[in-house]
């Protein structure tokens, strides 16, 4: 007994002494650091800035009279200042010309002062911050205030290079400028930057592009927020200091993020329209890089300007107590290096010079450069897509508690139910399908046995086919919350700077899932695209994950920077459209849109910002005859009887999100708590709303939108092609103009040129 | 080996714990799952304080108040005519009010001025008063004739205006011994009722509303909140010198923040710093109408208003600035902590509440940054002043508030019927929101349809309404089958009576049959708890000195208690106990109950054998399980029994509830006394101290756990910052 004891006691005093020793050591460890890499031979950055003659840039407006011609095709004419790099863009059809700057005819009433006035004429704008110092914060800078130069201006026959140097903070930014047959392209070139002691963290290049003030006349700053939102030119607006800022395809979790409350920037393009004079912007490489800014007038300075701000460096919040969330910001430590970084103005005739003319540019963009192809041949009926759900979970007592609300066998009646209303263009979704419902990922095969198992899906699936119904199962595989298929949080979780595995809390009452590395999620879906097949699912829905989250990964197995995230998420989806012969997502970036087929619970709203004075169907214009998409699910809807009629001016489909007619209580359930669910009381909406929609949009479910306007306060106007309007009356009181009348809260169409 | 483990324990900790932060951190802009997307989220929570996602109640209609330009023939007056027309920027408004004809009245604290808006939000006048000018003026109101009052903070007045804003009245500081030397008069807002009798608010006044007779002579105070007077305060006096006691931080009842009037007269308070109470709605008497009339008023003793939707909120109470009553009674109240809206029915039922998280990096429309007044108009329209942007938010109602405002205003007038199919719409369109339930309910009710009442009150929770249908279907159910009852009655007692001839006739007489005595097996010791319950004493004395206990009976006991007890957590009526509505968690009440029963295992056990008490561990622990047997004898027919009751019998339900208590006290005091052969006084005696020492070691095992707690972060600090720094 003694014997035991003592060895015991020795254990423990060997054990606490080990660990100590190698505590110890590992500490000396950190601090000494022999493994870690040299740090490389700062170059002598300050022996680069030597002005070599090159004159300071100067304060104040470049000259017009120095203008030369650098370059021209057949539209434009691009002429430029060898002195400050400043360009003016001429569209030989109108001779109307775009600046580099601020138009010089309003510069008297600039209102800007000092270092700001200053920045508005500078060609570029960068911040940076010193790195090495926790406490200091960033500096925004332009090229006077630095005693910045001119390097290397050079024409290249399309266009011209130069490249800027900062001789105070040491940076140098080599960009390009360029004209192609139908727009003007500026591009950093990353390959060249240099940097001395500082960090770089964001550019702004030509940041005036086209900027005008407020001055009477008609124009506005289009915003990718949400659909798209217009803020409209106005002399003292209301908070006149806010701006817009937001990151392209959203915020990345692995870093910092203010809480704008903002919806997610899914299209990366922006425009500007004064008068009649208008271009939009697309951000055609590197958008994944890149933020969409812009300051109305008042907010800096009297012009409305709008552009990207590329991104080279984020800010991370380091926390370093979890009980009184005490922590620092830094920032991360090599900057984002991007194969190209380039935006694309395209001047619009004055004709198109409108937020239409601005969709339909990005609409033959995407035909001609992205390939999306339109839709082509439809249905004669519009489509009516049906989310059905299968079950979801709630918090029990010692495990989580399965709520059943749709099995597969309540989903052949629902179907047949809905197919009886005589609608004949049905799409079914069916989620929550999984096992343990829909609040679960990882491991989602096989369909959960209480539902009907595999069998019951294959059955429903096949009895769906018989009446033409297309099923698609829903799927996010972004999250994983139980361990299945092979992953393991630690080495397989999402990583963000810090090295720590990123977690989401969708509802408190549940255990927070984690972020599954998109190298790992991609190795998951190709693994299961056999068992989407041997169901006969004519598809997979990738909701709320795959085409929306772009988060970068440290994790250092499965590194991945946000363009790579982008590549692995449209990889995924074009070899999962080839496999199963179909993919769709919610509410997707852009770049998604190729592979696939309908763009579901497309946002039809904007993020209420005070500057924003219009919310516009943006996205919308751009996407109809492309793609098919809905807007929310009509059951969710805030107010029912205004929202239908905006999926009308829209051009949107109908979706329900529906259960069978006997579901469990979903009141608590973790995720698909929703209003109302039961199928029986909806039919006769759904039957209405179809037959609505039917009548108004059948006729051009393959045409483009080619205008979209206000004909008067609550009264909107979609044309479709030459010859198809839809009239949207919102008002309380009937509409009539013009040989036109709309009844209150109704719609019209009308053909060719009559009421119909 | 401690070493070892403390050290995975930190390893595994650390990560998860950092990941959790990072996600509440990093994770939160991203929550938003839906595509169309209000700056807000609209809630309901009911009784239980179930969290439930409505429709929305309201929508941004936009921003008004803000640059409203000055006609021309008014700005050639202003001195800045050379900007273009003359606008109107507010500075630090403080009040709201809308009057019969839509005019919008803005206190314009930081220009010294009211500003008049007609029902668009264009400029109509400002009023400054010029032969006697305003100073921070922070309430302003307007009675039915057009005069207008303001509360006049810098001048520590209240004045009255004609319509034409000529000044007829100033009321000063009345002059009245009933009001206190020490009383500060700071006017900050007030309201006229229809005898043009004032009740203004003044700053930090605890005593109530100041009431003026339209002459100005002081008549009382009005509508003073109540002390709360909690039993460690009763304690602090009964210990404390005078001295201290008046030395401690003195206790205040809460100040009245703001005040609003109906059209029939109610004036309605709300109260900054209280814990429950926050809104009053008082009539002439000053008596308060809201108490005891909500729908879950059997659930919450003390009624709060101004409600938060995250958990995390709960640690700091709502703050309700202001408040204003609608045509038809509903009450909308602003926090401005929480930055919520919260709207009652006239009975103070939650309607709706609502509110977007604060946003430094930009304002939206719809979402105010600090709610400084609340008013509504003719159309519905809620105006909310923010005093940090300067601007009015309108809010307008949705279709679907509009429809649960229109069923719930039938409902409150009692016409049920004409209510339903607004329900069932409401339900129809949301069936998690209980309202609805409710609503239909009660129509279910009063068309006597007693089955879909109880079924509809249990659904929504409310237990009053539940134990009515309930008492109606018994009723029912009584009188159908009275017959049947009626025989059975008849054969039991027939039974019974001839079974009592005949035993007396039949069987031999001796005691309990033939006493087989294998002295302790299993079956005999259960059998003993029956002596015990009949001769308690004797019993436990019989266990510590006869060995009539052993571990197996004692645990069977035990566990028959615990699971006894759990079933009468779980499986009393709804009536009696509303809990079950939402579930009942057994796992925390059983660890509650066994870890008390342990403790005073425990701490009886060290107290006695201190105390020259007789028995040994294995004694308390077998008197302690066999002690417990009321819970079972009794716990297990009351619950049953409970199902067959309705609030009408409380009574009976809480005696019988009663008695179990008192009898396992009983049994516990003789338990002491048999075992450690204990006189009856000695037994309580010793039972204050092991409860004495129960609480010791509670407090013990918390200083450990919290102690603890703070190691591991600090550890967990100390190593983030080696390593990160």
């Amino acid at each position: 007994m003694t014997g035991r004891s003592i060895s015991y006691s020795f254990i423990l005093k060997t054990t606490v002494t080990a660990i100590l020793l190698v505590l110890l050591g590992w500490i000396a460890l950190q601090i000494w650091s022999p493994w870690s890499k040299p740090e490389t031979e700062a170059v002598n950055a300050a022996a680069l800035f030597s002005a070599n003659g090159a004159a300071p840039y100067k304060a104040g407006l470049p000259d017009e009279s120095r203008f030369e011609t650098v370059a021209e095709n057949e539209a434009f004419l691009l002429l430029a200042d060898r002195a400050t790099a400043h360009f003016q863009v001429v569209d030989k059809a109108t001779g109307s010309v775009w600046r580099s700057y601020p138009n010089p005819e309003h510069w008297a009433d600039e209102t800007a002062t000092g270092t700001w006035k200053n920045h508005l004429t500078s060609p570029i704008l960068l911040e940076y911050v010193n790195a090495k110092n926790y406490k200091s914060s960033s500096v925004t800078a332009g090229l006077i205030e630095n005693q910045g130069y001119l390097e290397q201006f050079q024409t290249t026959g399309s266009g011209f290079t130069v490249t800027f140097a900062f001789p105070k903070s040491q940076f140098k930014i080599p960009v390009e400028v360029s004209i192609h047959p139908d727009y003007v392209e500026t591009r950093v070139v990353d390959s060249g930057i240099v940097e001395g002691e500082l960090s770089l963290l964001n550019v702004k290049l030509y940041p005036l592009f086209g900027a005008e003030p407020s001055a009477g006349q008609e124009g506005y700053i289009l915003l990718p927020d949400g659909s798209g939102s217009l803020i409209r030119f106005q002399k003292d607006r209301i908070m006149q200091q806010l701006t817009y800022n937001e990151s392209v395809y959203g915020q990345d979790l692995s870093y910092y993020n203010e809480n704008t409350g903002r919806q997610r920037i899914a299209m990366p393009v922006y425009g500007l329209k004064s008068g009649d004079q208008a271009f939009v912007a697309l951000i055609a490489e590197g958008e994944e890089f890149a933020n969409v800014y812009a300051a109305p007038s008042g907010a800096v300075g009297s012009s409305n300007w709008v552009t990207t701000e590329w991104q080279y460096r984020k800010r991370f919040f380091q926390s370093v107590s979890k009980s009184t969330g005490e922590g620092f910001y830094t920032y991360s430590g090599d900057k984002f290096l991007a194969e190209g970084r380039a935006t694309r103005y395209y001047p619009l005739a004055p004709d198109k010079s409108d937020y239409a003319g601005m969709a339909e540019v990005y609409r033959n963009y995407l035909i001609s450069e992205q390939g999306v192809q339109p839709t082509g041949k439809t249905k004669e009926d519009v489509p009516l897509f049906l989310d059905i759900v299968g079950a979801d979970i709630e918090k029990g007592l010692f495990f989580d508690s399965y709520l059943k609300a749709t099995t597969t066998e309540e989903a052949s009646s629902l179907v047949k139910d809905i197919y009886g209303l005589g609608i004949r263009n049905l799409q079914v979704h069916y989620s929550g399908w999984q096992q343990d419902g829909y609040s679960t990922h990882g491991g989602y095969f096989p369909v959960d046995k209480r539902l009907g198992g595999n069998s019951g899906m294959k059955r429903f699936i096949s009895f769906a086919h018989s009446l033409g119904v297309p099923v698609y199962l829903t799927a996010n595989y972004t999250f994983n919350t139980n361990g299945d298929d092979g992953f393991w949080w630690r080495r397989d979780g999402l990583r963000n700077l810090a090295g720590t595995v990123l977690e989401d809390v969708k509802n408190p009452d549940q255990d927070a899932s984690v972020f599954v590395s998109p190298k790992f999620y991609a190795k998951t879906v190709m693994a299961d695209l056999d068992e989407f097949k041997s169901l006969g699912a004519d598809g997979i829905y990738f909701e709320d994950g795959i085409g929306q989250q772009v988060n970068t990964d440290f994790n250092s197995r499965y590194k991945a920077n946000r363009e790579d995230v982008v590549a692995i998420q449209s990889s995924l989806l074009r070899q999962s459209k080839e496999e199963l012969g179909s993919v769709i997502a919610n509410n997707a970036n852009f770049y998604a849109l190729g592979p696939i087929d309908h763009v579901h619970r497309l946002t039809g709203d904007y993020s209420y910002d005070v500057f924003v004075t219009e919310e516009i169907p943006f996205a919308q214009i751009v996407l109809h005859g492309l793609r098919t998409y809905t807007l929310e699910w009509s059951n969710l809807r805030d107010e029912g009887d205004d929202e239908f009629l905006r999926s009308i001016e829209y051009g949107a489909y109908p979706a329900y999100v529906l259960s069978g007619d006997r579901p469990d209580d979903l009141k608590r359930a973790y995720s698909v708590w929703y209003y109302s669910l039961n199928y029986k009381d909806w039919t006769d909406r759904i039957a209405e709303e179809y037959g609505r929609t039917n009548e108004a949009l059948s006729a051009v479910q393959d045409r483009f939108i080619t205008a979209h306007r206000t004909l008067a306060p609550g009264v909107k106007e979609t044309v479709y092609g030459s010859d198809y309007r839809i009239i949207v009356n919102y008002n309380e009181e009937l509409y009539s103009k013009d040989g036109v009348t709309v009844p209150a809260k109704d719609f019209a169409v009308i053909k060719g040129g009559t009421a119909g | 080996m401690g070493g070892n483990r403390l050290k995975n324990r930190r390893l595994r900790i650390v990560p998860l714990t950092i990941a959790i932060m990072a996600a509440i951190y990093a994770a939160w802009p991203s929550l938003q799952a839906f595509a169309s997307q209000l700056p807000y989220d609209t809630y309901y929570k009911d009784g239980f304080g179930q969290l439930v996602k409505t429709q929305a109640a309201y929508i941004p209609a936009g921003i008004i108040g803000y640059n409203v330009e000055i006609p021309a023939e008014e700005g050639a007056a202003s001195p800045e005519k050379s900007e273009g027309p003359a606008k109107v920027l507010l500075n630090q408004p403080k009040d709201l009010f809308v009057d019969g004809k839509d005019n919008v009245y803005i206190a314009d604290t930081g220009n010294n001025r009211i500003v008049q808006l007609d029902e668009n939000g264009q400029y109509v006048r400002e009023i400054s008063v010029s032969e006697s000018p305003l100073n921070k003026p922070s309430g302003v109101f307007v009675d039915k004739q057009g005069d207008i009052y303001i509360a006049d903070t810098g001048n520590n007045r209240v004045v009255r205006l004609n319509a034409e804003g000529k000044l007829l009245k100033e009321f000063g500081r009345p002059e009245s011994g009933y009001l206190p030397e020490s009383f500060k008069y700071d006017p900050v807002n007030l309201v006229v009722d229809k005898r043009g009798f004032l009740y203004i608010t003044t700053l930090g006044a605890y005593q109530g509303l100041v009431q003026l007779d339209p002459e100005g002579s002081f008549i009382g105070f009005f509508g003073p909140n109540r002390v709360a007077f909690t039993l460690f305060d009763a304690f602090k006096r009964f210990v404390y010198t005078r001295e201290m006691y008046q030395r401690e931080l003195k206790k205040l009842p809460g100040a009245i923040a703001n005040s609003t009037i109906d059209k029939d007269g109610f004036i309605y308070t709300v109260t900054k710093e209280i814990a429950s109470g926050q809104i009053k709605k008082l009539n002439i008497a000053g008596l308060d109408q809201l108490d005891g009339k909500g729908d879950f008023a059997a659930l919450q003793d003390e009624r709060t208003y101004g409600e938060t939707i995250h958990h995390w909120q709960r640690g700091v109470n709502p703050q309700l600035s202001d408040i204003t009553v609608d045509a038809s009674g509903n009450m909308t109240v602003v926090d401005s902590i929480w930055n919520m809206i919260s709207q009652y029915d006239l009975n103070g039922n939650l309607l709706f509440f609502w509110g977007g998280d604060d946003i430094t990096a930009t304002s939206k429309t719809g979402v105010v940054k600090t709610p400084a007044a609340i008013a509504g108009n003719s159309k519905g329209e809620l105006l909310v002043l923010d005093g940090t942007n300067n601007l009015i938010q309108v809010l307008r109602p949705s279709r679907f508030g509009a429809l649960v405002h229109e069923a719930n205003a039938l409902t409150q007038e009692g016409r049920y019927e004409e209510s339903e199919p607004l329900w069932e719409e409401v339900y129809r369109l949301n069936a998690n929101y209980t309202p609805a339930l409710i609503g239909l309910a009660k129509a279910a009710y009063k068309k006597e349809d007693y089955k879909r009442a109880e079924e509809l009150f249990y659904k929504a929770g409310v237990v009053g309404g539940y134990s009515e249908s309930f008492w109606q279907n018994r009723l029912k159910w009584f009188q159908s089958h009275f017959g049947l009852l009626m025989n059975i009655v008849l054969a039991v007692g027939i039974v019974y009576l001839l079974w009592s001839r005949l035993s007396g006739k039949l069987l031999p007489k001796k005691g309990w049959g033939f006493r087989f005595r294998p002295r302790h097996s299993l079956p005999g010791r259960l059998k003993h708890v029956f002596y015990l319950i009949k001769h308690p004493v004797d019993g436990f004395y019989a266990i510590r000195y006869e060995g009539k206990a052993g571990v197996v009976s004692s645990l069977i006991l035990l566990v028959l208690a615990i699971a006894a007890f759990g079933y009468m957590q779980s499986g009393t009526s709804f009536v009696f106990n509303p809990a079950v509505h939402v579930g009942v968690d057994l796992l925390p009440v059983t660890v509650q109950f066994v870890g008390i029963w342990l403790g005073w295992v425990v701490s009886n056990y060290l107290v006695s054998s201190l105390l020259r008490g007789e028995g040994r561990f294995r004694d308390v622990f077998f008197s302690s399980s066999y002690a417990l047997f009321p819970i079972i004898l009794i716990g297990i027919p009351v619950t049953l029994l409970s199902n067959a009751l309705t609030l009408n019998e409380l009574a009976i339900f809480s005696f019988l509830k009663l008695a179990i208590y008192i009898w396992i006290g009983l049994l516990f005091i003789w338990m002491v006394q048999g075992i450690h052969n204990y006189t009856f006084i000695e037994a309580l005696f010793i039972i204050l101290l092991s409860l004495l020492v129960l609480t010791m070691i509670v407090i013990l095992i918390f200083i450990f756990i919290s102690l603890s707690n703070e190691l591991v972060n600090f550890f967990n600090s100390l190593y983030q910052e080696v390593i990160i720094r």
